[in-house]
């Protein structure tokens, strides 16, 4: 399903990864952890197509589809999804009409038909109830004045309803309470079957706990050093990554 | 050849000087207005108020007759109409305790005395428009004023009156393409008066806008002035605004978005000579290609009034390398006890934002529609009127879906 093959990328000039590769299949949920700075959050903007992410070497493909060559816009209507780190706050924005707008905007690019307002209505309504955001937050304009935690939850209300082929997690989990990390486990674990990947972002082993991966890479020096198992992030948990820190 | 009264005039100036002379029923005050106007001649960038607003500068662009009828996105809004076109002035509509008529040209308001185009609008102006509503009426529907005449060079004189407790709302359109035109606005609020005044510049082209407000305030009345501006090859749009009365209260607010060369200058000026008078005001300007934003803002509290609440805020988007915005917030203040405060920000479209919404399927385009639609939004959402709202809104669509083309 996702594939990325020896990226090698860049910010500002600086290289931050360093030949990455990363093969996840179809129904397969896999969790990247690291320290602070390894360049996981450079890898999910990355593969989502953040213009100034230059990738300098390797590749990135969606099946069947090379994704270097695509716009943002055009790898979501492929069924991209990143759950940012740090949602945006967008004064002036009404949620509910830019979360249609979105959602339009990628059925069109795929050839499907617009949702109608009534039948979105109804939707985001309901999956509005599954992440625990009220009818008041939704009139809101997007995220603002909204916590930490809302504004995961707003996230995962999108995730929800896109319903994206890939969904790219950057720490997800940071910022939340027990309840929240609950619901973001309900959200991936409704999602998942066996046409959908997960790459999921984290530094912590807890949302794991609700969220069980197929396999766990850990991420130093803009490469991955390790792969295994889901034992390998209670392990981490554990010792720590210093030795993988040395290691890159 | 008779000896032309200004210095070094340029042909536009050299233009108005023979109009002016070439009017036989001129009246003394016009005779004097015309050398007020004649001391300094259009206004230029050595004048501090017009520093980045050179009108004789941009006037020099040359003017293509455009004989397509001048936009109006309130035409079918249930309004008292007046239309002014090259004949004559039309006047539709009518409400008990409003009265609309076409009065003699009246004399600049005092602020405006050293003011170059009020001096050049009160010396051309063949009459002066006068609208009065008396005291305790309720204008139930706005009032629209719209200037369709042809010629290249127009002044129009506009006088508004509410009595004490009245009620009215105005609407000012100035949508005619390509051409030079001035208005001066001469607006008196009594005692618990309430105006909402909208203004809007669309489609001017090539051409130059310059509307100019000297609003008076009586006791606790209330002012509120929200427009919008596609910007000319020089807008401006400028409130002189006294509070005589205690406890009043103005809210002016402007929203624009300039591209290609087009400018568009809000200035404002509001002397506080009376107490526990609050003012607002929020100035919006997205600017790309080579539009150029000003925004001057001026308080002067004067001692008698204390416990003034005044605030200012300009922010500014610039969309490319060579647009420009320029901000002068000046506080002046004499009294003891008093809250004034002025932000200015600039900055561009943010990047974080714009890769979040692509993130979520939206092109480039729409995109940045969305972001410059949700900047300049907090002035729509200030607008009372949601009819008058929805033209706004309308109007910053149709601009903002050309940006990034």
């Amino acid at each position: 399903m996702l594939k990325v093959e020896n990226l090698h990328a860049e910010v500002s000039g600086n290289q931050i990864l360093n030949g990455l590769s990363l093969n996840v299949p179809a129904g397969e949920v896999h969790a990247v952890m690291g320290p602070n700075g390894s360049g996981k959050s450079t890898l999910s903007h990355t593969i989502a197509g953040r213009s100034d992410y230059e990738v300098t070497q390797g590749g990135i493909s969606l099946g069947s589809d090379d994704l270097l060559d695509m716009d943002p816009n055009e790898r979501a209507a492929k069924g991209i999804f990143l759950s940012f780190q740090n949602p945006m706050e967008i004064p002036g924005v009404a949620t509910m009409n830019f979360i249609r707008t979105a959602l339009n905007s990628q059925r069109v690019a795929r050839g499907e038909k617009e949702v109608s307002a009534a039948d979105f209505l109804k939707l985001i309504r309901e999956k509005a109830k599954l992440v625990g955001l009220s009818d008041t937050k939704l009139k809101r304009p997007f995220n603002v004045g909204f916590s930490g935690g809302e504004k995961k939850r707003m996230e995962m209300l999108q995730m929800a309803i896109f319903e994206p082929q890939f969904c790219i997690m950057d720490e997800t989990d940071s910022g939340l309470d027990i309840d929240a990390l609950k619901m973001v486990g309900d959200v991936v674990n409704a999602l998942r079957d066996k046409s959908r990947g997960f790459l999921i972002i984290t530094h912590y082993q807890r949302l794991l706990d609700y969220i069980k991966p197929d396999v766990v890479h850990v991420l130093a020096g803009g490469r991955i050093v390790k792969t295994g198992g889901p034992d390998l992030a209670r392990e981490l948990e554990n010792s720590g990554y210093d030795q993988y820190i040395e290691a890159a | 050849m008779s000896q032309s009264l200004l210095l070094n005039p340029t042909a536009i100036e050299a233009g108005l000087e023979a109009a002016f002379v070439s009017r036989i029923r001129a009246s003394d005050k016009q005779r004097d207005a015309f050398m007020r106007f004649v001391k300094t001649g259009l206004p230029h960038r050595r004048m501090e108020n017009w520093r980045w607003s050179d009108y004789r500068v941009r006037a020099e662009k040359e003017l293509l007759p455009d004989a397509s009828p001048a936009e109006n996105p309130f035409s079918d809004f249930d309004a008292i109409e007046i239309v002014l076109t090259d004949n004559d002035i039309t006047i539709s509509g009518k409400q008990a305790g409003l009265t609309i008529s076409k009065a003699s040209s009246i004399a600049a308001p005092s602020v405006l005395l050293d003011h170059p185009i009020a001096a050049l609008t009160e010396a051309m102006s063949l009459f002066c428009i006068e609208i009065k509503v008396a005291a305790g009426t309720v204008v139930s529907k706005p009032i629209i004023f719209r200037d369709e005449r042809r010629s290249n060079e127009t002044f129009a004189q506009i006088q508004i009156g509410l009595g004490a407790g009245s009620r009215a709302s105005f609407v000012h359109l100035a949508s005619r393409k390509n051409v030079r035109q001035s208005a001066i606005c001469d607006i008196n609020l009594e005692t618990d008066a309430e105006l909402s005044h909208y203004m809007m510049g669309i489609n001017n082209g090539d051409g130059i806008n310059v509307i100019v407000n000297a609003v008076t305030m009586g006791v606790k009345s209330c002012y509120t002035s929200n427009s919008f501006s596609t910007g000319a090859s020089l807008s401006r749009f400028e409130t002189h605004l006294t509070y005589n009365g205690d406890e009043a209260k103005a809210s002016i607010n402007s929203a624009t978005l300039l591209s290609g060369n087009a400018h568009s200058d809000f200035t404002t000026c509001i002397i506080h000579d009376a107490p526990g008078c609050v003012t607002r005001q929020l100035h919006k300007s997205v600017a790309r290609d080579r539009g150029s934003a000003v925004f001057q803002g001026k308080f002067l509290v004067n001692r008698p009034a204390q416990k003034t609440d005044a605030q200012m805020t300009a922010n500014a988007m610039l969309l490319s390398d060579t647009a420009e915005a320029n901000h002068k917030p000046e506080l002046e203040i004499y009294a003891d006890d008093v809250e004034c405060a002025h932000g200015s920000t600039a900055g561009a479209l943010d990047e974080d934002a714009l890769f979040y919404l692509r993130q979520r399927g939206l092109s480039e385009i729409a995109a940045r529609q969305i972001l410059v639609e949700a900047f300049v939004s907090e002035v729509i959402d200030l607008i009372d009127d949601e009819e008058i709202a929805s033209v706004f809104k309308g109007c910053i669509a149709t601009e903002s879906s050309g940006e990034g083309a």
